[in-house]
Order: C-alpha cells, then structure tokens, then sequence
C-alpha cells in the first residue's frame, strides 16, 4: 500500500500548474498499470473524525496541518520493498512537499 | 479544443491509460476555471468577484486531489460544476453581510426556499457562451485602464495566475497584483453589474472588448522576447476568446468576424516568421509555403461573415489590409495599390500616427522611398511616435533603400536603443553591418 501524506498548501497553484501535476499523475499511474503493478487506489477527503479513549469521544479531524494530511492511497502489486521503492520514483508529488509511506498489506495464510 | 470527447475512466477494467492522457483536454483547468468564474461572478455580482476566484481555486485544487488517484471523471465539467454549486450554497449560508450582493439577488439568496434554487440556475453552463462574453463586459468596464482590462480577462477567464500574467506582460507580480486589486476595488465603488451595457453604450463597450482581445493577440504575436510557450498561449487565448464573441448570440458584432479574420491571417504566419536560428524574417523574407492554410482558410471564412455588415469598421479595414498580404503569391506581386486605398479609408474613420506611419510604408513601396520619408515627415502627430522603434527603424529602411547609410544607421541605432526584443535588436544591427 502507498499512502499518499502531504501538500504544503501555502502556495496555491495555479490552474496551468493543476493541470500539469494531473498529467504527471496520470502518467505515473499509466505507468505502473500497463507493467501490472497497479490494483487499486482512493483519495480521501481532508476532514474526518477521531475515536479515541475509554469513553470513545468523538472529535473532528482538523487535519490543518498540510504535512498531516493523508490524500490517499494506492495498492499495488510488488515483489518486496525494494521493487516498492522503485516504482515510487515517478510519484509525482516530491517537489510540492509530498510523501509517500510504503506498507505491506499483512496476508494471512488460511488453512484450507 | 472542447470538441475531443472526454475520456471514460475506467482504470481497474480498462488498461489503455495512455489514450486517457492524450485525451485530456489542453488547457482544461484553465478554461474550467474561467467558466467557473463566470457563472460565480452572475451569481455573487462583480463586487464579489474575490469570493468567486476563491470558490473556483477551491473547488479546482479539490478535483486535482481527487481526479489525479481517481482518473478524470467522464464528465469533468459537470463534476465541477456540481462541486462549485455545493461550495457556493455553503458559502451563503454563512454569508451574514446584508449588503453583500446585489439588490435584486438579496432576497433570493437569504432564504432557505430559495437558495438552493437560485444557485442551481444560474451555476451552470446552459447558457454558458452569452455569460462569458457578459464577463468580458464586466472585465472591460470603462473605469479601468486598457492594460487592467486585459489582465483582468486573462485572470478571470483564462485562468491565468498573477506569477503568470506578470510573465506574459514582462512586469512585476506586484504591479499586476495592485492592478488587479484596484479592478475588484473599482467593481465596488462602481457598483458594476452583471447586466449588458444599455442600448446606447453597447457598441463603446464592444469596441473596448474587441480591442481587448486584440491587445491580448498582440501581445502574444508581437512579444519575440517571450518563450514560445507563452506567445502560443496568449495567441490561443485571444482566439478562442474571439470565437467566442462570434458565436454569441445576444448582440450583433460583425467587428468581432473581422478581427478574428484579421487574427487567423496574422497568426497563419507565426511559423514563418523566424528562421532555423532564431532570427525574424522579413515579409518580404518569408518562405509563404510555411504559412498555415487552415488558418487562412478559417480567416477567409469569417471575413465572409462579416460581409453582411452595414458599415465598415476598422476591423474589416485592417482584416482586408491582412488578407491583401495574404493573397499575394509572392512579395513582388502584393497589390499595394489596394492596400493604400484601404489604409486611406482607415484613416478617415480611425485617424491614428500608427496607421499614418504604416501607410508611409506603403506610400515607399508604390512611389519609391523618398516619397516613403516625405510621407513619415508628415505624419500629423509625429511626436506621438518618439518612443515607437518602428518610427526610426522604417526611417532607417527607406535611407537605406537610397544607400544613405550614414542617415540610415542613425536610425537603426536609434531603433535599437527603443525595443525590448532581443530578436528586433539582431535584426537591426544586422542592418548596421550590412549583412
């Protein structure tokens, strides 16, 4: 799974810039799929909410922190966590302050 | 441009990603936004016109988020527009400033019943063209200066950003900032409303449309000092903008035909225009071959839909001046002739030193250049050109032409020290050397 955390959201780009960051997604996304690497993916919206503690109270995410914000996700189909890596290298987000958290679906043999 | 279907997504089914890239839309962000911006603008009213850009950046940088892990959706615009709507709606709930809005639209936008209503008809793009071309009204609004009114247009309808505009008019982003800002500013204290203009000032205010446009094309055609990229915008731009005025139904504006004939004839030129390295080519220099016939073909097809018109404008004269050019085979066999007897009737309806000094051109090439330089010298406001390059360079070319070289080079030296453009600068000094 890649999780996609964090835009700065300072500068707002403009809509030439938007367009651009869409072609390269899109051609990263083309990319992994045509090589059979791409499964799934969703984006998120930036609020939500948080359970937490014995009483289970309820809170707003204000996820108002850029660096804290999770875009979305992918699955992906790779080998080990080198191959993982790799195909990131197109990811096209680095330069606008984005990262991405690779993690390893946990599978679970199950007995027949 | 809008003519390439959308693309379907489709991603988990359908692995041909590559089809979906090449079928994005050029430039749909930024045309997008200037739809979205308008719509906004009928809505929120002119003196509102920040909130609606905000609406706009908001609703834009949610698709990007969502559209680049989901793919573009099957309708983007709609998809937009829907999203825009919701903000809108959120946005007028909130909004507990009596005096925000305009008079008529007060009521309709304060009440629960009708809110939702209000927003649905008017955010959306039934009648999308005739709205646009209301906002190049308002972008054109006489309380502000010609340069304002182009940088406005390319803010709201283009989609242009501040960083952006300061490029293409090689000025800082802060001029264009405060320019921009004392336009909204003005929107205000001018209460302009979304409305066309009464019957009366209508034709004044599309004269300062079309120019707008105009100036929009030649800053694209004309600025060599830019990167391509930006001089093929703005040129797009002006184009799509003045097509759009054509199609527009609401009023009658056979200017509009006319400059984009004369727009189509300019810019078949445009790859001509320079050689393999760079240097400008002369008309007289150009290889016609590499003239772009679609555009020329486009060009005489709107010149024909401008014949209808009752009277003459400057537009058609400058429009038939362009095709002149165009219809001629080769330099030698341009018809002169006619083009000085278009440029006389221009200048009775459009008395300008600009044109005066274009017409001493062609008054050099039908009688020879020392009638060219008589006809420069009596240019009735002269001094009005002091700053213009091409007054001292046409100069110089017409000395030249009777091998003044001495008086000739003044004149390119003094050409040089007045135009920004690298590219001019080479082919004036070229001139000095005598290539």
């Amino acid at each position: 799974m890649l999780i996609f955390q964090g835009i700065k959201s300072s500068q707002q780009p403009s809509a030439e810039q938007m367009q651009a960051i869409m072609g390269k997604w899109m051609a990263w996304i083309d990319k992994l799929a045509k090589a059979g690497k791409y499964d799934s993916g969703e984006p998120l919206q930036p609020t939500g909410k948080i359970i937490a503690g014995k009483n289970k109270t309820v809170t707003d995410a204000a996820f108002a922190e850029g660096k804290e914000i999770i875009g979305g996700y992918f699955i992906i189909n790779a080998a080990d966590y080198n191959e993982a890596v790799a195909l990131c290298a197109d990811y096209p987000d680095y330069e606008n302050g984005g990262t991405v958290i690779i993690r390893q679906v946990q599978k679970m043999d199950m007995p027949a | 441009m809008f003519s390439k279907s959308f693309p379907i997504t489709c991603r988990k089914n359908c692995l041909d990603h590559s089809s979906q890239i090449e079928q994005t839309v050029e430039h749909l962000f930024r045309h997008e936004w200037g739809k979205l911006v308008t719509v906004l603008t009928k809505l929120f009213g002119p003196q509102n016109l920040q909130m609606a850009e905000d609406v706009v950046q908001d609703t834009l940088v949610k698709a990007l988020n969502t559209w680049k892990i989901n793919g573009l959706p099957q309708n983007p615009s709609a998809w937009l527009f829907t999203a825009a709507r919701n903000k809108a709606i959120d946005l007028l709930r909130q909004q507990k400033r009596k005096d925000a809005f305009s008079k008529s639209m007060m009521p309709l936008l304060q009440s629960e019943y009708t809110l939702v209503p209000t927003v649905q008809e008017m955010v959306n793009t039934n009648s999308i063209d005739d709205d646009q071309l209301r906002m190049m009204f308002v972008c054109c609004h006489p309380s502000l200066s010609a340069e304002a009114q182009v940088a406005l247009i390319l803010k709201t309808l283009c989609g242009f950003s501040v960083a952006e505009i300061a490029k293409a008019f090689v000025s800082s982003y802060d001029t264009i900032e405060k320019r921009l800002y004392r336009a909204r500013q003005s929107f205000r204290d001018n209460a302009v409303s979304f409305d066309l203009p009464p019957e009366a000032e209508l034709q004044q205010r599309m004269d300062n449309v079309l120019m707008a446009v105009y100036l929009l094309f030649n800053e694209g055609y004309n600025s060599t000092n830019h990167e391509d990229l930006v001089r093929n915008d703005l040129i797009q731009e002006a184009m799509r903008l003045c097509e759009l005025i054509c199609r527009s139904s609401s009023i009658k504006h056979y200017g509009s035909h006319a400059l984009m004939a004369q727009i189509c004839f300019t810019a078949s030129r445009n790859d001509a225009r320079l050689d393999g390295e760079g240097n400008i080519l002369l008309l007289k220099e150009q290889d016609r071959t590499k003239w772009n016939q679609a555009l020329i073909a486009k060009g005489i097809q709107y010149l024909g839909a401008c014949a209808a018109a009752e009277e003459i404008n400057k537009y058609h004269l400058e429009a038939v001046i362009a095709y002149e050019h165009i219809a001629a085979p080769d330099y030698a066999s341009t018809n002169w002739k006619n083009i000085l007897h278009y440029y006389d009737v221009l200048l009775r309806l459009n008395p300008s030193p600009v044109v005066e000094l274009n017409r001493a051109i062609v008054i050099g090439e039908l009688q020879g250049p020392a009638a060219g330089i008589a006809a420069v010298h009596s240019i009735s406001q002269l001094s009005s050109l002091k700053k213009y390059y091409l007054l001292p360079a046409t100069l110089g070319e017409m000395h030249r032409q009777l091998k003044d070289h001495e008086t000739a080079n003044k004149y390119f030296e003094e050409a040089i020290g007045l135009t920004q453009s690298l590219s001019e600068k080479k082919l004036l000094q070229q001139k000095i050397t005598g290539r």
